[in-house]
């Protein structure tokens, strides 16, 4: 199930909360579990089995290391935590990675293998991570042991993150899973940025993703230059509004629920270094890959450079099965490699400006691999948006530029403080209160209508 | 605050579980405007199931029946049309009403246009006495009703590239082209007007003039095929006009269909008065004793012109081909026509395939 459809809106949501709330306190993780099962089996009745399976396994490690290392054995505890971590990222691997590694291997050795079509189960990428992350806190101590089966199941089925994110660390959370304080303003603040997050998703990024789109769609040859600077810069939008929103709403929902998340974007486009950037982008899985990845390999102590180079190759692997999401995160490496060894030692004196600028040029060729379906793709793209074959600029770039120039400026201005300054300045007034809940209101009435939008189908009889 | 909180916590929820309810609410089960039919409820099976379609259809039931949809999507197109956005669903937005079909070179089959040019050279070949009609499309000819600056193909160069065939080529462009000011094209669909047909068939037959018509108008009220994909946002309306020859009386002795249909002036897609719509094959035979008879493949875009042709042959037969399963060379066999003529809009032969079912005749 998606948030941004009417089932989640209309029907989902309203019935989850208002159980929510009718039952007891006891009940409601078990509610909350059967909530989120029925969500994720909306989407995927069948590979929900794969996920018992990977929290039942998790769980049982958790207790196993906890018994071995009461028990005293030295090793066992290791082991078992060794199991774990082969476990999910093997069923990662089979389910994510394995015909990737078939294509390769048939491209290297020229011969094909029989293999069949497996189709990656929605969601695997977060709660094999979120399952990981228990057992490796479990092992450190960092975390009380979960007993309960069913709460430990909520904590990884948890609807509001399981499809796409945050990546929430069992240690973040486990408080809130024990016992939380629910109330009319924690629900309202929910609600509030489940708003912004939706109109996020559905009116911005869809919206500038149109645009992108129909410039992916320019045969090459008649790509301008700042055409094609065009739809990288839509992409830019769309892929920030899209996840951002998307992280808001789970945010919001948890929120509804008690629970408190933390956050995963922090106005990336501000960054005013490579390193600043990953600070504020997708947040939990840096987090993640930096406290279980790159600080074991010995962080910025030991070859620093090195284990960059690691922890990179596989955030931009874990984004797809494919080589250019690996080029996409080696190019971050790499940069970030630089920033730390030679850019942020010297702390040169460059305004603010021309940081954003230097930051946000890097980020958008890094996107540009990110987008290409491959890598040539991405190339020749690049190759456009530096002028090589290709004029400054054409009919396709004031079309753009006119249709869509007010939506352009609009996602600008909202990935920046902007907003958020000029209403701390009007906060005071007496007014704001209502007239801020009517905003919200306004904003989630034009969510509704781009939604409404969407799923206008007239039949085509003009081909007939 | 505190208040603020739970009124707004209840406003929302009680939107949310008013919208749910109006889905059940939703009497119609047919859309006018989308011209089709409403998703209905599903019914349950665990095959549906397990491979997820039961849950699709539902979500597709939910989606359908969105209490007042028209007037969401209305604000959509609103929104988003005063934002500066030119076009809606590959069409786009011109001046003066006017709706074009959006066609570039993203959208545009360059390769099966060529294809289907030279699949009509060959046959010609075989024929000699064949004829095309390319119409061209209204962003080509009303360029200046369109946006300035809005993508579009080069349809100049795809005409040189038919002129250039050995079948005789009927030119309407240059003809289009001076009457550009006035109403050839509907202004809602992609179709040309009654009277852009008349231009076309003046190009070709030469002796025809307006004043050998009664003009009358048969509907004030056509939103076509474009309008709808823009819902909401362009109240214009178009006008259809059918022309009858004033020394017409009895011409036709028989057909297997009419030239109108007035009928269908009652639905969404009034175009369709024109011949009833498209099917496989439509004879008329006339009272003129000449003993010509044409043989004419078409698209929409002929249901329009056929009038006209009516006192210029004994018999005519009339062949769609998306909906023709005969053995076309025995069928040209069998009714012998004296002349051949190939009508289509650029828009419909670049995506055709059916006209691939002339190629590798005996």
């Amino acid at each position: 199930m998606l948030f941004s459809s009417f089932i989640f809106l209309f029907f989902f949501l309203p019935i989850t909360v208002l159980c929510y709330y009718l039952v007891p306190k006891k009940i409601r993780n078990i509610l909350l579990l059967l909530a989120s099962i029925f969500f994720y089996m909306w989407g995927e009745p069948v590979y929900i089995l794969i996920m018992f399976f990977s929290t039942f396994f998790d769980y049982i490690n958790g207790l196993l290391i906890e018994y071995f290392r009461k028990k005293n054995h030295k090793n066992l505890p290791k082991i078992v935590l060794i199991i774990s971590v082969i476990g999910n990222l093997g069923i990662l691997f089979f389910f994510k990675y394995s015909s990737f590694l078939i294509e390769n291997i048939e491209a290297l050795f020229h011969f094909s293998i029989e293999f069949p079509e497996i189709i990656m189960p929605i969601g695997i990428s977060f709660y094999t991570f979120q399952t990981m992350s228990y057992t490796i806190d479990v092992y450190k101590g960092e975390v009380p042991v979960q007993k309960n089966l069913l709460d430990f199941a909520t904590y990884v089925l948890l609807f509001p993150q399981l499809i796409a994110g945050p990546i929430v660390k069992y240690q973040d959370v486990y408080k809130d899973l024990k016992e939380r304080k629910e109330s009319f303003e924690k629900m309202s603040s929910g609600i509030k940025r489940f708003i912004v997050g939706l109109f996020k998703k559905v009116v911005l990024a869809n919206s500038i993703g149109e645009i992108f789109e129909a410039i992916t769609l320019i045969p090459l040859e008649e790509l301008s230059v700042l055409t094609a600077w065009l739809g990288a810069i839509a992409y830019t939008f769309q892929i920030y509004y899209d996840f951002s929103g998307y992280s808001d709403m789970a945010i919001g929902l948890g929120k509804m629920f008690g629970f408190t998340f933390k956050e995963n974007f922090n106005f990336p486009y501000l960054a005013t270094t490579v390193t600043d950037f990953w600070r504020r982008w997708h947040i939990s899985l840096s987090s993640w890959f930096k406290e279980y990845v790159y600080i074991p390999l010995g962080g910025n102590k030991k070859h620093q450079s090195i284990n960059l180079l690691i922890v990179w190759t596989l955030t931009g692997l874990w984004h797809g099965a494919s080589w250019n999401f690996v080029v996409w995160g080696i190019y971050f490496g790499v940069l970030l490699i630089l920033e730390k060894k030679f850019w942020l030692k010297k702390q040169i004196k460059i305004s603010p400006f021309w940081q954003h600028i230097y930051t946000m040029f890097l980020v958008i060729i890094g996107w540009v691999f990110f987008f290409s379906p491959n890598l040539t793709a991405a190339l020749q793209y690049l190759a456009k948006m530096f002028g090589i074959h290709a004029p400054l600029y054409d009919s396709y770039t004031i079309y753009f530029w006119i249709s869509s120039g007010v939506l352009l400026i609009l996602c600008i201005v909202l990935s920046t403080k902007i907003l958020k300054k000029g209403i701390l300045k009007i906060k005071n007034s007496k007014f704001f209160i209502p007239c801020s809940y009517l905003g919200y209101l306004g904003l989630f009435v034009i969510t509704l209508s781009f939604l409404a939008g969407a799923t206008y189908n007239p039949f085509l009889y003009f081909r007939f | 605050m505190k208040k603020w909180d739970k009124y707004f916590t209840i406003l929302f929820f009680s939107i949310l579980v008013f919208l749910a309810v109006g889905i059940f609410f939703e009497a119609e089960d047919f859309s006018y405007k989308e011209n089709r039919y409403l998703a209905e409820y599903p019914k349950f099976s665990w095959d549906k199931f397990y491979d997820s379609s039961y849950m699709t259809e539902v979500e597709e039931f939910i989606d359908d029946h969105l209490w007042e949809r028209e007037g969401w999507i209305y604000l959509k197109n609103s929104l988003e049309s005063i934002s500066g956005k030119r076009d809606i669903e590959n069409v786009y937005l011109g001046k003066e009403g006017y709706l074009f079909e959006k066609m570039t070179s993203s959208n545009f089959n360059y390769e099966n246009f060529k294809q289907n040019i030279q699949i009509i050279e060959e046959f010609s070949k075989k024929y000699p006495n064949t004829s095309f009609l390319l119409v061209p499309s209204k962003g080509y000819i009303l360029k200046d009703k369109l946006h300035s600056f809005a993508p579009y193909i080069d349809e100049e160069e795809l005409f040189k590239i038919s002129k250039q065939k050995s079948f005789q080529f009927i030119d309407v462009v240059p003809t289009f082209l001076e009457h550009q000011s006035e109403y050839i094209y509907y202004k809602t669909d992609h179709h040309w007007t009654t009277l852009g047909a008349f231009y076309a068939y003046q190009t070709w037959k030469k002796q025809a003039f307006k004043e050998d018509y009664t003009w009358t108008l048969k509907s004030d009220n056509f939103k076509g095929s474009l309008d709808s994909k823009v819902l909401g946002i362009n109240n214009t309306q178009d006008e259809i006009w059918i022309a009858n020859d004033k020394s017409d009386d009895e011409l036709i002795k028989n057909s297997t269909r009419d030239l109108y249909d007035f009928e269908k002036l009652k639905e969404k897609d009034q175009y369709q008065l024109f011949l009833g719509g498209n099917t496989g094959e439509v004879t008329f035979e006339t009272n003129q004793n000449n003993k010509k008879s044409l043989l004419l493949f078409k698209d929409s875009f002929a249901n329009s012109f056929i009038p006209f042709l009516i006192k210029d042959y004994q018999y005519i037969y009339i062949i769609d081909l998306r909906y023709f399963n005969q053995d076309i060379a025995s069928y040209i066999e069998k009714v012998h026509p004296t002349e051949i003529l190939f009508l289509y809009g650029i828009n419909n032969l670049t995506d055709d395939l059916a006209i691939h079912k002339l190629q590798n005749m005996e």
